[in-house]
């Protein structure tokens, strides 16, 4: 078992080759070696933990993801999720981002891909305006700035 | 504004509704959570709405059009920006030549990914449009890693650029998609452009181009699909094309009506006395004609094959002296090409293989089915074939723009071989007497009868499965 101490304080103690999954932890007992001593996990809250050990949980045992593929030798990437991982992601804004910011911590590649996914599709289609609406994003360009942004929507309709 | 502007767009482009999912999170009003989110996923999430479309540019220029650190994000992420097809603007002037520039410059160091979507629309332009490249497009041209582009008789001047000589010719096109739809066309692009790019991927639809001058020692998807009407090759240059592909993944032919019954009696003679090796090949898909499909199953060694997806000719209108030469090439794909195969790897006919809690299945498939014409297939499992890369990935829930394959969609999962009869076809059944040597293979039968032949195909079936295991299933259907 391995201990993990979130940054509220929180103990916990997690199966082996469940937290393996996270590059992050899995280098860090290969390097370390057996211990008592819990890893602190600084950056993670005890419920976003439990988010991300559901998902570790659920993909026990699944072969561990390839080594890092350069995004800019593969084609354009499939932005399909599985129904599990749509229903896992099915959770408000704020957890979402968090389990993003967690993964990319603990370098659970197909889980931060997951969340990257997840927000990539709610802003498929949408209209600045619309993606502002969408996540409470104050539109604060200058008017210098909006006026080369409305010449590059002239771009996207000259053809 | 913007709400007009996407309105437009949408007409414009055909875009689908502008929300094409309910968003999978709850809108939490008042709070900005996403700006917990560093730039880097912050490009990383826009990365994946960056694609060979032209309703994805727009989502991209969406995206760094929210707000200033959005933007600085966007603008940091050459990746966003390389997808984009710059060579298919119609309006010539300053504001073209400075989006061009604009997003080479976005670009950064990155070779491009082109995809010209939708040329087609250009179909509908007066024919007094001319096209001439400027220079930064023949200069986007030479940074090309991938290009794809669908193009009609009326565009084809769009394709100027590619036929620049490039000097330096360019070495980075890996990825070469051309279709013209339903009207074929001859593209003299090769010389020019293709001598020393180190294409990966080349898939040619309605599209003939000088395939003897390109480079062939890196080629590791080869689709070419061509009207029944066009002479392309004829079986030795075609088989002197395939031995100067050594890494091929991934063959897919579909060069006539396969109903041309063309089998020249002294073809065997003229066979190249070389052999053809392609050790990497797992797929092979092929709609041709009789004397090359022979020469291919005759003369090429493909150890690694696990698809095979074979188009003959409609029995139902076939001689009986070409019923039974289709009958000497089913034999011969299973004694040259299959049976090899399940000797070499017993998982290609074993047990399916367990990693972890899931079943990896790496058994083949053999599936008959006839509708129009006969299909024979050897499938899946390929797993190498989905790791080599493929130009055409437009959009496809925008535009089915992808060479087709020619092995039926509906085709069952891989489950050991099956054997699966559809409509039409009465003669099909006696071509079942040629799969005896795999029917120990069987786990699956899937059997449309046509109502017409019922009692024919039902015998032939049942003679069939005698020869195969004790523990297939078989699903019976009456064709209606």
């Amino acid at each position: 078992m391995v201990l993990l101490l979130t940054s509220d304080n929180e103990m916990f103690s997690v199966a082996e080759d469940v937290i393996k999954r996270s590059a992050y932890i899995k280098n860090m007992l290969e390097d370390v070696g057996e211990s008592d001593l819990p890893i602190p996990l600084p950056n993670v809250e005890s419920n976003v933990l439990v988010k991300i050990l559901e998902y570790c949980e659920h993909y026990r045992g699944e072969p561990l993801p390839a080594s890092d593929v350069d995004p800019a030798e593969i084609g354009d990437r499939s932005l399909d999720i599985a129904d599990w991982d749509q229903k896992y992601m099915a959770v408000d804004q704020e957890m979402l981002f968090e389990i993003i910011l967690a993964a990319n911590y603990l370098d659970i590649k197909s889980l931060l891909d997951v969340g990257c996914k997840t927000v990539a599709k709610m802003m498929k289609g949408k209209s600045s305006e619309e993606i502002r609406t969408l996540f409470n994003i104050a539109n604060d360009f200058t008017p210098e700035e909006e006026a080369q942004i409305r010449k590059e929507n002239a771009w996207a309709e000259c053809r | 504004m913007k709400g007009k502007l996407k309105s437009r767009f949408s007409h414009f482009f055909g875009r689908r509704s502008v929300s094409p999912e309910p968003p999978p999170a709850h809108i939490d009003v008042g709070k900005c959570a996403i700006e917990v989110l560093p730039n880097e996923l912050l490009a990383a999430i826009f990365s994946f709405n960056a694609r060979r479309t032209q309703s994805s540019f727009i989502d991209i220029l969406s995206i760094s059009h929210t707000c200033q650190r959005w933007r600085n994000a966007a603008l940091a992420c050459p990746e966003l920006w390389r997808r984009y097809a710059f060579l298919h603007r119609t309006e010539r002037g300053p504001r073209t030549l400075e989006f061009t520039r604009t997003i080479l410059e976005r670009c950064g160091d990155l070779s491009l990914d082109i995809g010209w979507e939708r040329l087609h629309r250009m179909y509908h332009l007066p024919s007094t449009t001319k096209y001439h490249p400027d220079t930064l497009e023949v200069e986007a041209m030479s940074r090309t890693r991938s290009f794809s582009a669908r193009i009609s008789s009326k565009t084809h001047e769009m394709l100027a650029p590619l036929q620049q000589k490039q000097d330096p010719p360019t070495k980075c096109l890996e990825e070469l998609s051309l279709d013209s739809g339903d009207l074929f066309s001859f593209r003299n692009i090769a010389s020019a452009l293709l001598a020393e790019a180190p294409l990966k991927s080349l898939q040619l639809r309605s599209c003939w181009l000088d395939l003897s001058t390109i480079r062939t020692d890196h080629l590791q998807v080869f689709e070419i699909a061509l009207p029944s009407f066009t002479l392309s090759w004829g079986a030795d240059e075609w088989m002197f094309f395939l031995a100067c592909c050594p890494n091929l993944i991934s063959l897919s032919m579909s060069l006539n009506q396969p109903n041309s019954y063309d089998v020249q009696k002294d073809t065997v003679g003229k066979s190249p006395t070389r052999d053809v090796r392609l050790p990497k090949l797992t797929e092979l898909n092929l709609r041709v004609s009789h004397s090359l499909l022979q020469r291919i199953v005759s003369r090429a060694v493909l150890p690694s094959l696990r698809t095979v997806a074979l188009e003959v000719p409609n029995t139902t209108f076939l001689p009986s002296e070409a019923l039974h030469h289709c009958g000497k090439i089913i034999e011969g794909i299973i004694n040259q090409l299959i049976i090899p195969v399940l000797h070499k790897d017993p998982a290609a006919g074993g047990t399916p293989r367990t990693q972890g809690n899931k079943t990896r299945d790496t058994r083949m498939q053999i599936s008959i089915s006839n509708s129009r014409y006969v299909y024979l297939g050897f499938t899946p499992s390929g797993v190498a074939v989905q790791t080599c890369s493929r130009s055409s990935d437009l959009d496809s829930e925008e535009d089915e723009f992808r060479v087709r394959s020619s092995f039926p969609k509906s085709s069952p999962p891989n489950d050991w071989v099956q054997v699966a009869i559809k409509e039409g076809g009465s003669k099909l059944s006696e071509l079942l007497a040629y799969w005896v040597p795999v029917a120990s293979y069987i786990s699956n039968v899937h059997v449309e009868v046509p109502a017409e032949n019922e009692h024919g195909v039902s015998l032939a079936v049942a003679s069939f499965l005698q020869h195969a295991t004790l523990t297939y299933q078989s699903t019976i259907r009456k064709c209606v």
